[in-house]
């Protein structure tokens, strides 16, 4: 597209449409009502039940070493975590990662968090009050806190990020792979993948598996600004089962429209962290692609397969024809505009 | 899709029929202009009495505006099982009279008036000549009588005749600085007099001075207020007309009119404790008009129709879809970041009441201490629900302690703290500070200044007197509202948030 003085500061709803970038209205207008009816919710926002239903499909996720149902049970925890050197306590009905603490390491009596800070066993109790009393779920709720295994990542993804654990993210239509990235943590995100508060993300190639564009804030970039590694390129490690994991998400849930969370353990390999029914738009910046082209193809190839395809079927697609149109899209577009 | 689509533009197109046929009806057929006046401004004035009966015969007088000849007035008398009648009284005007047999528990009688805002402030104008008055020697200490002589001589050189001899009083008496003679003479007279004490001091003063003058009460003129007492007034004659001054040291801001004169503006017998009220409301519509609302059928929904006191919430009630739709367009349309979806429509609310600068300073800071107040109660580990029910409590003393500071400094406005919705303020701070936590002092700011400006645009729209004029007479345009929130309902364009944060995609 041809540079004018206004993109210095925004683009406009015409460029943005040329461009097939889906915003939020329209995530929740054509893509999110219309796929997820609201009885398929409770299965995801409800992290107990969603990982239950994972067991049951033999789809592999952290282990989960019991919930914190009442303030009663807030003694449990020092049971739970016994004998373990690292945990996770999370909201069952949190989002976005709110209220996740992950304690990667004891010293002593204390436990320590990824960025170092330690936390007292009163402290750690206290966090899991709060997420009884509702503090992180939709809706201010009351809660169940869950104490779940800590994954630790694999070498290649954890040398792109600062003190925290990536994540991959997959966003699936009718149960094919759309787009993906992968989140890494910075110095100013606090070890967190979340990228309106500084995180990095990295779009990754559907058909290889390997990077190939990277945003922090919204800008461009090629290397990590805390760690100076190369963040464009890189292989993610068991990609063809990240794939297959995020596939079976659509058979676990019945969502139409849904993102994949997954973390590709040390030697666990991939597993399933979350599955969100609300996927956020950033995936597109972490791409430098709209998600519109996609969407629509994936909708064209659902409805002439009838929504019959097999697992395998809808992975092959996605890697194969579903990219290679959507790049004939782009460059065509990018012709007509010439 | 294709048939949902057509429903909802079927309900929009219903929606906006029945609204435009029902106000273009009450346009053409009622005589309701459809925009507000600007000359045909009429005030309705509500007198209350309320007192408690004691069971045996009850006689109520209340003193009542005199009425002109040929001036539009609409006269209105509401209490069950009394017997009402008019009197005219020499010297006391227009007296409305209530009567019942055995009568026991609370009692409410209403007056209610509308008359255009001239003829409203023509109400003490009568014209009758005032008896001759010798100047009389007031007793009292003698330390009072040489405080008054001294303030009657320098009223007396500064003034040319009865008028500028009361304006030069009642400055020095009632004014900014005091001397120390007038300061002496309010303090005395108010612990030897206790409520009133503003009027005896006045009544001396022209007693003194051989000026005519007799008792009479007022309204204020101000919609904000709600229930008001009379204010006590002292007309005198200044040799041609009466003229009216207030017998208070302060009252509320607003005009003062006239309302009735006499001794004593209400007489109960049979009954005790009772006391008399008034509300006033400012019609935006001519009076013909209102009367034709309420004669009209009761399909045809109109505030103006209901007791002035009544009117005041639900005009409110009819300003909070326009605020709803203000946040569905910052929100949805331009993509506001806010702290809870319609917390900026009660905050608007709350700036109705107050000047827009003090409401939001004020806000502010009851924001600010609330959060630092909740980041000490964090070290202490509290469970969610008692936390918040201590943050209430704090924001409660706070504002107390706001309303007394303000109060000490003499600005009144700290005293409208009230007006902010409580409970709300207590869960934006928690969920503020949890934000704070969670996401950084920057992500919390963000949000608290989007909902502070929905809020402020909120507010400015529903300021708009056309905006109120509609939602008070033409209650029926809420339906368009309506309908607009439904297509924004179904709008998957973009946000125009969405422009900027998008914009680097041109770079790659």
């Amino acid at each position: 597209m041809k540079s004018k003085w206004w993109h210095r500061w925004f683009l406009t709803p015409g460029e943005l449409n040329r461009l097939g970038v889906v915003g939020i209205n329209a995530r929740n207008g054509r893509y999110l009502l219309p796929n997820n009816p609201r009885k398929f919710y409770r299965s995801v926002d409800d992290k107990v039940m969603s990982k239950r239903l994972a067991i049951e499909m033999d789809i592999p996720v952290p282990e989960l070493y019991g919930t914190i149902e009442s303030p009663g049970d807030l003694g449990k925890i020092a049971k739970l975590v016994k004998g373990k050197e690292a945990f996770v306590i999370k909201p069952a009905r949190g989002s976005g990662g709110k209220g996740v603490l992950v304690i990667q390491g004891r010293s002593g009596d204390a436990f320590l968090k990824g960025s170092g800070t330690s936390l007292t066993m009163e402290e750690v109790r206290f966090h899991a009050a709060n997420i009884l009393g509702g503090l992180f779920s939709l809706g201010g709720q009351r809660d169940v806190a869950m104490v779940e295994q800590y994954i630790s990542c694999a070498d290649e993804v954890m040398a792109m990020s600062y003190r925290g654990a990536p994540d991959v993210r997959v966003v699936m239509l009718h149960g094919y792979p759309v787009m993906a990235m992968l989140r890494v943590a910075t110095k100013e995100s606090d070890g967190r993948a979340n990228l309106h508060q500084g995180a990095i993300g990295i779009g990754i190639d559907l058909t290889t598996g390997i990077t190939h564009h990277a945003v922090c804030h919204g800008h461009p970039i090629e290397i990590h600004p805390d760690l100076n590694s190369e963040l464009l390129g890189q292989q993610i490690p068991d990609w063809d089962t990240v794939l297959k994991l995020a596939g079976l998400c659509y058979e676990m849930t019945g969502l139409g429209y849904l993102g994949a969370d997954i973390m590709i353990g040390k030697e666990v390999g991939p597993m399933i962290i979350e599955v969100n029914a609300r996927p956020g738009l950033a995936i597109q910046l972490a791409n430098g692609e709209g998600l519109r082209t996609r969407f629509q193809i994936v909708h064209d190839e659902a409805l002439r397969m009838q929504r019959t395809a097999s697992l395998e079927e809808r992975i092959d697609f996605s890697r194969g024809p579903l990219v290679q149109k959507a790049l004939q899209t782009k460059a065509s577009l990018a012709e007509a505009a010439r | 899709m294709k048939r949902k689509s057509a429903l909802l533009w079927g309900l929009v197109i219903l929606l906006c029929g029945t609204a435009v046929g029902l106000a273009v009806y009450k346009s053409t057929s009622l005589g309701v202009p459809f925009l507000p006046g600007q000359r045909q401004n009429a005030w309705t004035v509500e007198a209350t009495v309320r007192f408690d009966a004691n069971g045996r015969e009850v006689e109520v007088e209340l003193g009542l505006p005199p009425l002109k000849e040929n001036s539009e007035v609409r006269q209105e008398v509401a209490s069950l099982g009394y017997g009402y009648q008019e009197r005219n009284l020499v010297g006391q005007g227009r007296r409305g009279i209530w009567s019942a047999r055995s009568r026991s528990g609370v009692q409410r009688l209403y007056y209610q008036i509308s008359l255009a805002e001239e003829d409203l402030r023509s109400l003490g104008e009568i014209k009758s000549s005032a008896p001759e008055v010798e100047p009389s020697r007031i007793g009292g200490s003698e330390s009072e009588m040489l405080a008054r002589e001294t303030l009657r001589k320098e009223c007396r050189e500064k003034s040319a005749n009865p008028e500028t001899f009361v304006t030069q009083l009642w400055s020095r008496l009632f004014g900014e600085s005091l001397s120390q003679e007038a300061g002496f003479l309010r303090r005395s007279y108010e612990a030897r007099i206790g409520e009133g004490w503003e009027m005896s001091l006045l009544q001396d003063f022209l007693q003194m001075e051989g000026i005519a003058y007799r008792k009479a009460w007022g309204v204020i003129l101000n919609e904000t207020l709600g229930s008001q007492k009379p204010v006590p007034m002292i007309e005198f004659y200044d040799g041609r007309d009466w003229e009216a001054v207030e017998a208070v040291a302060a009252r509320e801001a607003g005009e003062l009119v006239v309302w009735s004169r006499g001794d004593s503006l209400l007489d109960v017998r049979g009954g005790n404790n009772s006391q008399v009220f008034f509300t006033t409301i400012r019609n935006m519509a001519p009076l013909e008009a209102t009367d034709a609302l309420r004669n009209a059928p009761a399909w045809i929904g109109s505030i103006a129709a209901l007791p002035v006191n009544e009117r005041r919430v639900f005009r409110y009630i009819a300003l909070i879809p326009v605020g709803a739709f203000m946040i569905v367009v910052l929100r949805n349309l331009v993509g506001f970041n806010m702290l809870g979806t319609f917390m900026p429509v009660l905050l608007a609310l709350s700036f109705l009441e107050i000047p827009l600068a003090p409401a939001l300073l004020m806000f502010s800071a009851l924001l600010a201490a609330g959060l630092f107040f909740r980041f000490f109660l964090s070290r202490l580990n509290l469970l969610v629900v008692p936390r918040v029910a201590a943050c209430v409590v704090v924001v409660s003393l706070l504002m107390i302690v706001f309303g007394l500071f303000s109060w000490r400094m003499g600005l009144t406005v700290g005293l409208e703290v009230t007006v902010f919705p409580m409970v709300v303020l207590a869960w934006t701070i928690e969920r503020m500070s949890i934000l704070w936590d969670e996401e950084g002092a920057g992500a919390a700011m963000v949000q608290a200044g989007g909902s502070l400006a929905a809020a402020v645009l909120a507010y400015l729209v529903m300021r708009i007197r056309t905006v109120d004029y509609w939602a008070q007479y033409f209650p029926e345009l809420l339906l368009i509202l309506l309908a607009g929130i439904l297509l924004i309902g179904r709008y998957t364009g973009y946000r125009m948030s969405e422009l900027i944060r998008f914009k680097s995609f041109v770079k790659s």
